[in-house]
């Protein structure tokens, strides 16, 4: 799992749960991969990320470094952030662990990389 | 020594015929004797009789069956033994069965390994359509006689030239007119001719036995020649009563009954007999007559069928005129009460496949979930090239744009397309996993709750996933969802399998042009989402179909292994034995159109297993699974309407490209709910 798709996952779809968001990452396995940089990619993804979700995520699984807490200005011509945006967004994956649902702590479990989202008959 | 051209045009035929009788009736044939014979050209179409098969193949040994097949120009023979069939190929392979009075060809003798497991097509007679009554002999040969003096046909052509010159029969009525412009009768304008008084005996009878309970005024006699029928139909509602009779004259005749769900039940009405239609097969089945010279019965003895020559048969139809509207228990197919319907009969289908919500998931749980699970590892082998329309529709999307296939399958769409960001889900972990190896990234999810938030995504796509929905409700759902995960002006293709599998002459889908492809799949199929893991078997209304070779039907008991496993894991909240209660959706039979579109469509696994275990299956190597797979095939226009309903969404384009319906939504850029 990327960190790109975490910071689109939600539980809201579970009963009674109300924002389901962020959902907290317990890893237990983290692997980079190199994907080529894209600079244009990463300009377009970035409005449509939770800033403050992919900070909490990158700190859960020790990756924050030096990320700021706050997006800065004028990014197009920012490479440096830029690159590490790209890094964490599409190069940093977490192999094996859960996502936890931030209000009911159901464990969404990631095996081989893929989080299985599905839910129980009586979780719906 | 090369063969000559006549072996080689023997050899073709022969193997044509091998794999006619593969695809049509499943069976082998056998290089070896066998006991078992298949008969090609001595079938009932090439105007062959049973009789006629006995004459010619009982004098090469004992037959211990003979199987006709309705519709089909072959039939198959059994001998006691293998002695019996072999002497019979050695002496009548190439036997010319005009020698023997019938108009048709050579027969064409092949060794079979066994005999079409049921031959139940044709009714046997003893099925009648709900409501149908059916009485025998309920006149007289001199009574017979009297009704057919009764109708002086001679006068009908100078003076009623209108009513009789109808291309198929003549036609003559009494009471009132029956007009065929219109098919309803002028109430205020009763003909000269009232009902016959030599009617009423046939009459008061069917009263005293309970059958009829009104006085008919309209009586239609209707003459047919051998080879002339009468189109399939329901009589007008608002124009009849309840309680159409029959009386079959001079002859006797197969009515066939049809219903709007497949179901087809041929009636043989023999002569002198009187059929009461009530009910159900008065306002639901249509009824008509062939047009042939000869129909296919059953025999004597009730077992197998044969040939009966028609002669010239007569039929009262006797009517009673309604009026006031009509109000049966069937608005959906009522003239007089269709108008203020019309809007229920889009989820009549739904209702009669799904009667809740519950049972829909459950069916899709085990139709479509567990299958996908099971021949992941085969169905991905089967689906590598991307539909040139959906890669189109991909390469015209902006640069950037974040794409999310929903039920991305093996991940086919998710490779190439370098200038998106791509990210898949599918709720089959088998064929996520087949994506993973490939390299692309997904998730687990339901196709009804996609666990993205709202207004992210750029670009959706979802190919043949809507149609393993089982209620329009959810169907309806699983759009809405694409539309609430896309940012407004995002753009979403959907395909679903179309019902209508041929488009004008030249249009055949690659379904059906694959007809002799070894496996009965189509191309670019893929995952199913769907709902929960779920416990009982739903129940439905049998949808029985006498068309054997399309209408077979799967049972609890058939070998599928899907169900097999269901009904030995005991889910928690199955309601008492249910796992017992076959269910009757009907089995499509692949590479063909499809006749139904609730259907199950068989998917045989080959080759290796899927990569990890599958619980439960312990089928022999020998044998391969067949798994069924619930489609809802779609109607043209259903997608479209279907998307009208959608909140938030614009139907941008939509089409058929080869044999699927396609659209291409746009979400409206009206406020999307938070989160």
């Amino acid at each position: 799992m990327k960190l790109l798709t975490h910071n689109m996952l939600t539980s809201k779809f579970m009963k009674g749960v109300v924002k389901g968001y962020p959902l907290g990452i317990v890893a237990s396995e983290v692997k980079e991969v190199a994907v080529d940089y894209n600079p244009d990619f990463v300009c377009r993804m970035i409005p449509k990320l939770e800033w403050g979700s992919l900070c909490s995520a990158a700190d859960s699984i020790g990756k924050l470094g030096d990320l700021p807490k706050e997006l800065p200005e004028n990014i197009e011509s920012n490479q440096d952030f830029l690159k590490k945006v790209h890094h964490l967004l599409m190069e940093v994956e977490v192999i094996s662990g859960n996502l936890i649902c931030p209000e009911t702590g159901r464990k969404f479990p990631i095996n081989n990389g893929i989080p299985n989202m599905l839910l129980n008959e009586d979780e719906v | 020594m090369k063969p000559s051209k006549a072996e080689k045009k023997a050899i073709r035929k022969e193997a044509k015929l091998k794999s006619a009788l593969m695809t049509h009736e499943g069976i082998c044939t056998s290089s070896s004797p066998t006991k078992h014979l298949f008969v090609a050209n001595g079938g009932l179409v090439c105007g062959v009789s049973k009789e006629q098969l006995l004459e010619i193949f009982q004098p090469y040994g004992e037959v211990s069956n003979v199987v006709m097949v309705p519709d089909k120009p072959h039939a198959f023979i059994s001998y006691v033994d293998v002695g019996g069939a072999t002497r019979a190929v050695a002496c009548a392979q190439g036997y010319d069965i005009r020698s023997s009075g019938a108009p048709g060809a050579k027969l064409h003798l092949l060794y079979v390994e066994k005999l079409p497991d049921v031959i139940s097509p044709s009714n046997d007679g003893m099925v009648l359509p709900p409501g149908l009554i059916l009485v025998h002999d309920i006149i007289s040969e001199d009574y017979e006689r009297e009704l057919l003096a009764a109708i002086c046909w001679e006068e009908d052509f100078s003076t009623q030239k209108a009513q009789n010159s109808l291309r198929h029969r003549q036609v003559k009525h009494f009471g009132y007119e029956f007009r065929y412009d219109n098919n309803n009768v002028d109430k205020d304008s009763p003909l000269e001719q009232p009902v016959p008084a030599a009617c009423c005996c046939v009459l008061d009878t069917l009263r005293n036995l309970g059958h009829l309970h009104q006085e008919p005024d309209q009586l239609t006699v209707n003459q047919y020649l051998p080879g002339q029928g009468i189109p399939p139909h329901v009589d007008t509602h608002s124009a009849f009563e309840d309680q159409l009779v029959s009386l079959s004259l001079g002859s006797a005749a197969m009515m066939e009954f049809r219903r709007d769900d497949g179901r087809h039940l041929p009636v043989v009405l023999p002569r002198r007999s009187a059929i009461v239609m009530t009910g159900e097969s008065r306002y639901l089945w249509t009824h008509g007559i062939t047009p042939r010279k000869t129909d296919v019965v059953p025999t004597e003895s009730g077992r197998g069928l044969t040939l009966q020559p028609r002669g010239l048969r007569t039929s009262f139809t006797f009517r009673k005129v309604r009026r006031t509207p009509c109000d049966c228990g069937y608005p959906d197919q009522c003239d007089s009460q269709r108008s203020a319907s019309r809007v229920a009969t889009d989820n009549t289908e739904d209702e009669a496949l799904s009667k809740s919500n519950q049972e829909a998931a459950e069916l899709e749980c085990a139709h479509v979930h567990q299958v996908y699970e099971e021949i992941a590892g085969h169905f991905s082998g089967t689906r590598h090239r991307q539909w040139p329309q959906v890669a189109e529709f991909l390469a015209s999307q902006p640069r950037g744009s974040l794409m999310l296939d929903v039920g991305s399958g093996n991940g086919k769409y998710l490779a190439g397309s370098e200038h998106l960001v791509k990210v898949g889900c599918d709720r089959s972990g088998n064929l996520n996993e087949i994506s993973r190896r490939r390299g692309h990234e997904v998730f687990g999810c339901d196709c009804l709750r996609v666990a993205v938030r709202a207004a992210t995504i750029d670009v959706c796509l979802s190919i043949a996933v809507i149609h393993h929905l089982s209620t329009r409700e959810r169907r309806l759902a699983a759009i809405e969802e694409l539309m609430r995960v896309l940012t407004p002006g995002g753009k979403a293709l959907i395909y679903v399998w179309a019902m209508e599998q041929e488009r004008g002459e030249q249009a055949k889908s690659s379904y059906i042009k694959k007809k002799n492809a070894r496996e009965g799949e189509r191309p670019g199929v893929r995952s199913g989402p769907g709902t929960t893991d779920a416990a009982s078997v739903n129940r439905r209304e049998p949808t029985t179909s006498c068309d054997g070779m399309v209408g077979e039907t799967v049972t609890g008991n058939t070998g599928d292994a899907t169900m097999r496993r269901r009904s030995t894991d005991g889910h928690p909240g199955d309601d008492g034995g249910s796992d017992e209660v076959p269910r009757k959706l009907p089995v499509h039979v692949n590479r063909t159109n499809f006749k139904h579109q609730d259907v199950l469509v068989p998917w045989h696994l080959r080759g290796g297993r899927p990569p990890p275990v599958a619980p439960g299956n312990d089928n022999d190597e020998q044998t391969p699974p067949v798994f069924h797979r619930f489609y809802h095939v779609f109607r043209q226009g259903e997608l479209e309407a279907l998307c009208a309903s959608v909140s938030c969404a614009r139907t941008v384009r939509s089409f058929h490209d080869n044999g699927n319906w396609c659209v291409v939504l746009e979400k409206t850029r009206e406020d999307s709910p938070p989160l």
